[in-house]
């Protein structure tokens, strides 16, 4: 029997590569209405209209053949079968836009020219249509000797026809390559497309148009942004509370049933302090996650991102970062690593690093356990708007340290030439419930599966950490002053005091240089495992007091963890992931220091600052 | 006190701290993402 045939899909990007690669597979790649998603090739498997299998590899977005950035240069060597690890295609899916046909047609006849047999797919027709374009996709089929469908792949409009050409055996195109520069292309291009294109007379006014003169307005567009992300806290402070205290429930019952069917000891301590609370801990925020992820899918897939990148890019010019820029630092919110991997789809290696540099400091999803539970501590009796502002807070203090920091690091670093970002607004789209819904399921996973397991290997040394060496004392509180944690707070505590913080809070700090959300796993297990009564944790954290008598939880001393945690490099694997991509101990080491140190700097001014004011 | 459970605890804890290290340096040598963030090529 012979290997399965190989279709590589190939386009320009943000043309619904990954989701016609989702539709013809079966798979659920990540897909976003902004251009740069898929970085590095995917690969799946379908079947045609005979049952047969054939391979399908999604492919970065390019522009040309003629590669300039890295993940580029993957879609070129897979065409020209220079990779080792991957087999030159039998045929390629060439997808192009129907509203900027002679553009993407660009690429598609340059993968004509490789001899390769082709299938085009002339996607988005819907969107075309509205601003009153028609493609005669029957024409183009007759000229070109190879059949071009007409699709919307989102809404899976089209896969009939285009079943029908994968089922059939590949044919190369009719296409006389083209001898001379991009013109006599474009020259070439215009041929092909004589009379198979009409467009109305009048330029039409989309839909889309009229939405962007509010939301990527100079002013306007800015109160819009403001408004949506107040929105999504005010909805992540008001909706969470009612799930969060079902999984607080939980977790406390099952360390009950524990507590009842084993007998006192140190393997119960372990389990009910140091796992489930150390773990509990963390998984309460999981309705957090998930509301953040819900808010974040709704604006990628519409393409209200795609505006906000274009409104960020007029600030980035003016910091002298490049505007590829965005795709990474908006991957940062949700994790610093994907976007750390983003930056590969920048041309220069300079902008390449500040990018990695900076990412750090976008404020991701790891970093909201410990905003929640710093913020409920801070306004024990606040409203859900009082929480949400404070949260946008944080949100805008860490998009000043990201355009601050890229202004220094530009200024810094050995100039290279800009280079150009070309940025396209894709038609505004009805959201995809499937779509977002996914993505939340995979962010949830993903959330539970850190719990699962990093943050639940943390929580077990760290329990170790405050439980021994045992002391003779019966009194919890001085069980963990004598521990290796407690000693290690104690030494710290003269470096921290000055930023408002008792040597607990130092245990919490350290130990979360490993992973951000350590902190609020620490503090679980500190306070579970110092006092015997059965209120909550939170309840514990708010009514501890220092010597003074005064709460240790204040606004002052919120406020300054708050500021350290927006700008602290703790997350051990970023650091691994920087030191990769960078390929130097140097980078990571560098990120490390500076992050910290500013954070602890702010921190410091922060506590002092306002103690002017509370 | 379960004298069982005095031995029981370190011994998990040791065998976590060998399983950490373990995955750390396993990971060290991996060119793809991290999965904990959701990256990896989940069909290669």
């Amino acid at each position: 029997m012979s290997s399965p045939r190989t279709f590589a899909l190939v386009g320009n990007p943000n043309t619904g590569k990954t989701t016609l690669f989702n539709a013809l597979t079966g798979l659920r790649q990540k897909v976003a209405n902004y251009p740069g998603v898929t970085v590095e090739k995917k690969t799946g498997t379908g079947r045609n209209r005979h049952g047969e299998a054939f391979t399908v590899i999604d492919l970065p977005g390019a522009y040309s053949l003629d590669a300039k950035s890295p993940d580029e240069e993957v879609t070129r060597a897979v065409l020209h079968g220079e990779r080792a690890d991957t087999p030159q295609p039998d045929a390629v899916i060439c997808l192009v836009d129907a509203g900027n046909l002679e553009r993407h047609l660009y690429l598609a006849t340059q993968v004509m020219e490789l001899g390769l047999p082709v299938i085009v797919v002339v996607n988005k027709t819907d969107a075309a249509e509205a601003r009153g374009i028609t493609i005669a996709t029957q024409k183009l089929t007759e000229r070109l000797g190879v059949p071009v469908v007409p699709m919307q792949a989102n809404e899976r409009v089209g896969m009939e026809a285009l079943q029908v050409a994968l089922s059939a055996e590949p044919v190369k195109a009719n296409w006389k390559p083209v001898e001379g520069d991009t013109a006599a292309r474009y020259v070439a291009i215009g041929e092909l497309l004589e009379g198979a294109v009409a467009r109305s007379d009048e330029e039409r006014l989309t839909p889309s148009d009229r939405w962007d003169r509010v939301l990527v307005h100079p002013v306007l567009g800015w109160l819009v942004l403001l408004g949506i992300l107040g929105g999504l806290f005010f909805t992540l402070f008001s909706l969470a509370g009612i799930p969060m205290d079902l999984i607080e429930g939980a977790f406390g019952w099952l360390g009950g049933q524990v507590e009842a069917r084993m007998a006192p000891g140190d393997l119960r301590a372990l389990i009910t302090e140091g796992i489930i609370g150390g773990v509990g801990g963390v998984v309460i925020f999981l309705p957090q996650i998930l509301i953040l992820f819900f808010f974040i899918g709704l604006m990628e897939n519409t393409g209200y991102l795609a505006r906000v990148s274009f409104m960020m890019d007029r600030l980035m010019a003016g910091v002298g970062l490049n505007g590829k820029a965005f795709v990474p630092l908006l991957s940062s919110y949700a994790c610093a690593i994907p976007g750390i991997m983003a930056t590969r789809t920048m041309e220069s290696a300079r902008d390449r690093l500040i990018t990695t540099l900076i990412a750090p400091i976008t404020s991701c999803s790891a970093r909201l356990p410990v905003y929640v539970m710093l913020i409920a501590l801070m306004l024990p009796v606040g409203t859900a708007g009082q929480k949400a502002l404070v949260m946008l807070g944080l949100y805008v203090l860490s998009i000043i340290g990201v355009y601050a920091f890229a202004y220094v690091f530009n200024r810094t670093l050995a100039r290279q030439e800009q280079t150009l970002f070309v940025l396209e607004l894709p038609a505004y789209q009805r959201p995809s419930w499937r779509e977002i819904g996914l993505q939340m399921y995979d962010r949830g996973k993903i959330f539970l599966r850190r719990a699962g397991t990093l943050i639940l290997g943390l929580s077990i040394v760290l329990w170790a950490l405050t439980t021994y060496p045992k002391s003779d004392s019966e009194d919890g509180s001085e069980q963990l002053a004598q521990s290796y944690a407690g000693k290690l707070g104690h030494a710290i505590e003269p470096v921290i005091e000055p930023l408002g913080y008792d040597w607990k809070m130092g245990i919490g700090l350290v130990a979360s240089f490993a992973a951000r959300e350590v902190f609020v796993s620490t503090m679980s297990i500190i306070y579970l495992g110092e006092e015997a009564d059965d209120d909550s944790v939170r309840n514990r954290m708010a009514n501890e007091t220092r010597a003074d008598g005064k709460p240790a939880y204040n606004v002052r001393t919120c406020l300054s963890l708050l500021v350290f945690y927006v700008f602290a490099m703790q997350c051990l694997s970023t650091v691994a992931v920087t030191r990769r991509e960078t390929n130097s101990w140097r980078w990571a080491i560098l990120q490390v220091v500076y992050l910290t140190g500013f954070a602890y700097l702010a921190a410091l001014a922060t506590y002092q600052i306002s103690g002017f004011f509370v | 006190m379960n004298d069982w459970q005095t031995w029981a605890a370190p011994a998990v804890v040791i065998a976590t701290v060998a399983v950490l290290v373990w995955k750390n340096v396993r990971s060290e040598k991996e060119t793809a993402c991290d999965k904990e963030c959701g990256c990896e090529n989940r069909n290669e």
